[in-house]
């Protein structure tokens, strides 16, 4: 099974560079970028169309048309996408902004810019871990470029409670 | 040092010679020889000596005139002598041989004579006669005089003229003390006791002054004198308060100025300035007053001393607290001012930092992006450099690296959207999602360009060949990503810069539609959401000061944005045209609008309709009006409430049309 991970940026460098940092996952994942979030929403169902969920989303704050936050309370409303990850990846966001992201999208982190690419990896490995060992059937199948241990712990407890 | 003597004189006159100087014989044996003695045989030669007689050197002290006398008597002579001797005036004695008691009462009656002397005379009676008039001569009209002719002066007389000296002096001392107690030290005095004092000595006047006439007496609120009414005298408070008015003042809400009580004199500034009341004078409570004219001062002075005294007392008190409250408001008033003057450069300080801290904040944000990619870039480049290093270089595949490289460093990046869209083809062939991608953003549309249809090559051949291509293709990337984004940073920085840099004395020649982009570009983070659309006349240059014009923009852009704020389909215009003698610059946005009523306060000091989290205080827009003006120019805006608002800058053509035209097509 291949999930989506999305990055929603405007800005063409940032975005290839995110794109590029997280190019480890792309053996078990496929990795799109979208400079919108009508882009990316145009994504989403092209790949729900091939039963391929999203897992992980990062997404920028400030952008022409739809906002971040905005965008991730709707993924957050929409059944298909509502467990998938949510990371705002973003120097711009308010107070106010993150407040709302983290009370109606159950934002799950928030990465300031300029990001530390070991940061950028861990969050990336903690949460696509978390999506697996909660989605797939068969986690163990990405303990290569996973947080091993913890899929193998699951797998343990999963042996025992069956 | 001693005043020179002078020679003490007695003029005989008489038309008989043995008589004459028998007279002088005697005279001379008296006094010793210390007095001069004139004779003259009739009259007329006496009158024509006398007018000889130089004051500096002698003192004519008597005249002895015999009363039966040919052409002119005695008496007719007394006469003349009065009109001729101006300035000196001798004791005159009348010297008759027959008792001619008509002639003595005239001489009397007349004050013609002093003494009378009868022929023949008795020497004793003439010393006794003479030494009384010349001491008394000496003593009251040359008493400089006296230490020559000690012999002369009777002793009863010199300690009578001593003495009453001496009360004279004592007087004069006692008044001098008096005055300068009362005048040097006034503060023995409380005000109550100078008008206490000072109404005493009026009533001491009393036989003088009719008091019923200057008594007055006013009810509470009554009006005393009105600003402006010219005052014949001034106003002495005897009871009561009253209150001083300035008309602007009582225009503008105050109710009065200050209040004065019993002791104070009212209209003195008036009194003696000759002009009219400063203020309006009212009664407080019931108030008596004494009205001192300019005869009844003058009589009350010239009657009594402790009038003048206390008069002065008070009217020098009145005028140094006058004064002293004068300086102290002026001293307030100026104290106030550089207050004012502090605060409010201080609010255009904090306005200009609030403004400035918001651009930063945005700017801070704005270089955030740039920033991070750069970092990351340049980590990316390692990767890539070091992948095209370790590998062994291929000459088959020179032209097509340099070329990977080229794409990357030199080309546009196509959109994700193609991207993925070219990939499709390379993933049904390779059915690989990352090198499909790679493939498509380098810019290749079919798998036959690089050979990748190639039945008989190995899937690993081909993708190895592909990853060496991608190594340059990245290395171009992220070096083409660092250069854009060190671009973006150094004009952002440029922009701040130019914002924030201090004003030069002297206007430049600008063009305005650049520093319009460069607040574009401040703001351009916000902007983001927003439909901004340019449309650019042909302007001349303007000779403005650059980096206050800035600030107009910033703030309109700014305020356009919070207008706009909630807006569906946010908008703003920027239309810059020539009108007739100016340049006209509209800044519009299709946001909340602005209430009629509001219209007209826009561009007062304190005026926002923000909601929290912005940082202006308030004075944007009168310091925009402000900055519009200073280039003689003007800012208007229309509004409608829920339409749109729209501010128009108007700003004067230079009087000199040569100036180059510029325009920023964009």
């Amino acid at each position: 099974m291949r999930y989506l991970i999305l990055v929603i940026d405007d800005e063409r460098e940032v975005l290839d560079n995110v794109i590029e940092d997280l190019c480890e996952f792309a053996s078990l994942f496929d990795i799109e970028a979208a400079e919108s979030a009508e882009e990316a929403t145009d994504i989403i169902n092209e790949y729900h169309a091939r039963n391929e969920a999203l897992a992980l989303i990062f997404c920028d704050h400030i952008m022409p048309g739809k906002l971040g936050v905005d965008f991730l309370i709707e993924l957050n409303q929409d059944a298909h996408t509502k467990d998938a990850k949510k990371i705002l990846l973003t120097g711009q966001a308010g107070h106010q902004d993150t407040i709302k992201a983290i009370n109606d999208a159950d934002l799950d982190h928030y990465i300031a810019k300029p990001w530390q690419p070991e940061e950028l990896k861990e969050v990336t490995v903690r949460f696509l871990t978390d999506y697996v060992l909660a989605h797939d059937e068969n986690p163990q199948a990405f303990s290569k470029i996973l947080d091993s241990a913890r899929i193998f712990e699951h797998i343990h407890e999963q042996g025992d409670y069956e | 040092m001693a005043p020179s003597k002078r020679q003490l004189m007695i003029l005989i006159v008489d038309d008989e010679r043995d008589v004459l100087d028998a007279l002088s014989e005697d005279i001379q044996n008296i006094f010793n020889g210390a007095i001069q003695t004139e004779s003259c045989l009739s009259a007329a030669e006496a009158l024509e000596f006398v007018k000889t007689i130089e004051p500096d050197s002698c003192m004519l002290a008597v005249v002895i005139t015999d009363y039966v006398m040919p052409e002119m008597n005695g008496l007719n002579f007394l006469r003349e002598l009065r009109e001729v001797a101006v300035g000196s005036d001798p004791f005159r004695i009348l010297l008759s041989g027959q008792a001619d008691f008509e002639s003595v009462k005239t001489a009397i009656n007349e004050h013609l004579v002093d003494r009378c002397l009868s022929k023949p005379w008795q020497a004793t009676e003439l010393y006794n006669v003479l030494k009384d008039l010349l001491s008394q001569y000496l003593l009251t009209q040359a008493f400089e005089q006296v230490e020559h002719y000690e012999k002369i002066v009777s002793h009863s007389h010199y300690r009578q003229a001593l003495a009453s000296s001496e009360q004279k002096r004592a007087n004069l001392a006692q008044n001098l003390w008096t005055l300068q107690q009362s005048l040097i030290a006034p503060r023995k005095f409380t005000d109550s006791d100078l008008s206490e004092n000072l109404k005493n000595a009026l009533l001491e006047l009393k036989p003088y002054i009719d008091l019923d006439q200057v008594l007055r007496s006013y009810n509470e609120h009554e009006l005393i004198f009105e600003e402006g009414q010219q005052l014949s005298s001034m106003l002495l408070i005897i009871n009561g308060e009253v209150s001083h008015h300035k008309r602007e003042l009582t225009e503008s809400g105050h109710e009065e100025i200050f209040c004065e009580g019993p002791g104070t004199i009212l209209g003195s500034m008036a009194h003696f300035s000759q002009g009219e009341a400063f203020t309006t004078v009212r009664a407080k409570t019931k108030v008596d007053l004494v009205s001192l004219s300019h005869q009844l001062l003058e009589k009350a002075m010239a009657s009594s001393f402790d009038f003048t005294i206390y008069f002065t007392n008070i009217l020098l008190r009145q005028v140094m607290r006058r004064i002293r409250h004068n300086v102290s408001s002026n001293v307030t008033l100026a104290r106030t001012l550089d207050e004012l003057k502090a605060a409010q450069l201080q609010l255009v300080e904090s306005e200009k930092l609030a403004t400035l801290g918001q651009l930063v904040a945005g700017i801070a944000h704005e270089l955030n992006n740039p920033t991070a990619a750069i970092i990351r870039s340049v980590d990316h480049l390692a990767t890539s450099l070091e992948s095209i290093i370790s590998q062994p270089s291929r000459a088959d595949m020179q032209s097509l690296m340099v070329r990977s490289f080229e794409r990357g460093f030199q080309l546009e990046p196509l959109s994700t959207r193609d991207i993925r869209q070219n990939a499709s083809v390379f993933q049904a062939h390779l059915q690989d999602p990352l090198r499909a991608k790679r493939l498509a953003e380098m810019g290749y549309k079919t798998p036959a360009e690089l050979g990748l249809d190639h039945p008989d090559e190995e899937q690993a051949v081909k993708f190895k060949r592909i990853d060496e291509l991608t190594s340059f293709f990245q290395t171009g990337k992220f070096l083409r990503n660092i250069t854009s984004c060190s671009k973006r940073i150094e004009s952002l920085v440029r922009s701040l810069k130019s914002y924030a840099r201090p004003e030069s004395q002297q206007p430049e020649w600008c063009d305005l539609h650049v520093g319009i982009e460069e607040s574009i570009l401040i703001l351009h983070n916000r902007l983001k959401r927003v439909e901004l659309n340019k449309d650019y006349g042909k302007l001349p240059a303007l000779h403005i000061w650059p980096g206050e014009i800035n600030q107009i923009w910033t703030n309109l852009l700014s305020n356009a944005l919070d207008a706009v704020h909630e807006v569906e389909n946010p908008k703003i215009n920027i239309r810059s045209f020539l009108a007739e003698k100016e340049v006209i610059v509209e800044i519009c946005d299709n946001g909340h609008g602005i209430a009629p009523d509001q219209i007209r306060k826009v561009f007062e000091i304190n005026f926002t309709t923000k909601k929290h989290g912005h940082y202006g205080l308030g004075l944007g827009l009168a310091i925009c009006k402000k900055i519009a003006a200073k280039h003689h120019g003007d800012i208007t805006v229309r509004s409608e409430l829920g339409r749109y608002t729209c501010f128009s800058v108007h700003l004067p053509l230079p009087g000199d049309p040569t100036h180059a035209i510029s325009h920023i097509g964009h």
